[in-house]
């Protein structure tokens, strides 16, 4: 057992890996009975995830998921001579999710260490289960912010725009009560504060930030469309 | 909304007057498209609700839900109950295939953003709500004994769809942690579910 590939296991389980490397990885699960045992003991963990975004979708898609399906020919089983019954499994997935895969470049910097104290970070807002991300292009790049209702929290990420020399981010947070200031991005490159009830509104300032929010307006959206 | 209360428990309440799983799905591998309309009532909350978490735009989640549903009905036969549950089964496809549509469509995928946080946050039914509460709560206190590190790893893989490269960045780590945090975050996943913890 290849002991790099074997690490893969986990990525693998989330469909984590590039094209490349989870075509390795198969190709490796085929001669590698120990790791084909962990992934199947860990493929029910994964599928678990699913509960907690469960959705009702929309009724119509029944009755076309149906009228598809009947005029839909089935494949039969595999059952040849010499083949591996355990691989069955596995060859379905593989084969039911086939569809073209282009990589993608995400960055996003920031730092979160194990020993950081228990601050909400922005990636942990990112990565809550009802985060819904909003990606907004604008003149210097693409500005994230994420939402996180259960949390309470939105999350910031300025990485991919082209920070001028001099210059910052600024979050605020336009209320009854006026224009608050809730984070200025000085040194991170990503923030969480807690939600408001009114417009969120992310500007460009010089550096240090601003009393009040200058013309640049990169990204606004009341609380409750976010 | 019993049906949906019945699969959810699946593994863990067995009831007498249930039909067995693996039973429906051989009747699907027999061309039974009764037992496959059961099973689309089981599972689509659970697929829609992945595709929609990870491609976003409602119209897309409910092309992946179908093109899952249509891929079950063609594979049913050489579903092995050896690897696994029906509903592993289909929620493995569902994910991949959500994630390979999403890495497929990176170019339209701001664009689909754009439309989609324009449309109303879509409601959980009150069913589900119910049905999946157990499950939920479940799951939920098993992700929470988890490292923040592992926690996060796993949720912005599972229902990000990024890929852990793209994880590793997001969380300031390198890849090989990222790559541990992952398996360690779903064996410990395991345990505690295995382990009735989060029940």
């Amino acid at each position: 057992m290849a002991p790099d590939v074997h690490g893969l296991v986990g990525a693998y389980l989330l469909d984590a890996l590039e094209p490349a490397e989870r075509a390795e990885f198969e190709a490796h699960l085929a001669v590698c009975p120990e790791c084909r045992e962990e992934v199947d003991s860990l493929r029910s963990a994964t599928a678990s995830l699913a509960g907690e975004v469960a959705e009702t979708p929309p009724a119509s898609l029944r009755g076309r998921v149906l009228r598809t399906a009947s005029e839909m020919p089935q494949l039969p089983p595999v059952v040849a001579a010499g083949s591996r019954p355990r691989r069955r499994w596995l060859l379905g997935a593989i084969a039911a999710a086939a569809a073209v895969i282009v990589g993608v470049g995400v960055t996003v910097g920031m730092v979160v260490r194990d020993d950081d104290p228990p601050r909400m970070t922005a990636a942990q807002v990112m990565s809550a289960p009802d985060a819904r991300m909003h990606k907004e292009k604008t003149s210097d790049g693409e500005l994230m912010v994420a939402m996180s209702h259960e949390m309470h929290m939105v999350a910031v990420d300025t990485a991919h725009l082209s920070r001028p020399a001099g210059m910052t981010y600024q979050v605020w947070w336009h209320t009854d009560a006026g224009m608050e200031s809730a984070g200025v991005l000085d040194e991170e490159m990503a923030v969480a504060v807690p939600v408001e009830d009114g417009d969120l509104m992310v500007t460009m300032e010089p550096m240090g930030g601003s009393d009040e929010p200058s013309e640049k307006v990169l990204f606004q959206m009341s609380a409750e469309r976010l | 909304m019993r049906r949906a209360l019945r699969v959810v428990g699946e593994e863990s309440s067995p009831d007498p007057t249930d039909p067995d799983p693996g039973a429906v799905l051989v009747a699907v591998a027999g061309g039974d498209l009764d037992a496959f309309g059961r099973l689309y009532d089981d599972l689509a909350p659970l697929v829609f609700g992945v595709a929609r978490r990870v491609v976003r735009d409602p119209s897309r989640a409910e092309e992946v839900t179908q093109e899952v549903f249509t891929e079950v009905w063609r594979q049913a036969a050489r579903f092995d109950p050896a690897r696994g549950s029906v509903r592993t089964w289909v929620l493995t496809i569902a994910h991949r295939r959500a994630v390979d549509t999403v890495r497929s469509s990176q170019a339209s995928r701001a664009r689909e953003e754009h439309v989609a946080r324009r449309e109303p946050v879509s409601v959980v039914g009150p069913e589900e709500a119910v049905v999946t509460a157990s499950e939920h709560e479940g799951v939920r206190r098993c992700l929470d004994s988890l490292t923040p590190l592992q926690s996060q790893a796993v949720r912005l893989a599972y229902y990000q769809g990024f890929t852990y490269p793209e994880v590793a960045e997001l969380l300031g780590r390198p890849l090989p942690t990222v790559k541990t945090r992952m398996r360690d975050g779903l064996i410990r996943l395991r345990d505690c579910l295995e382990a009735g913890d989060g029940a």
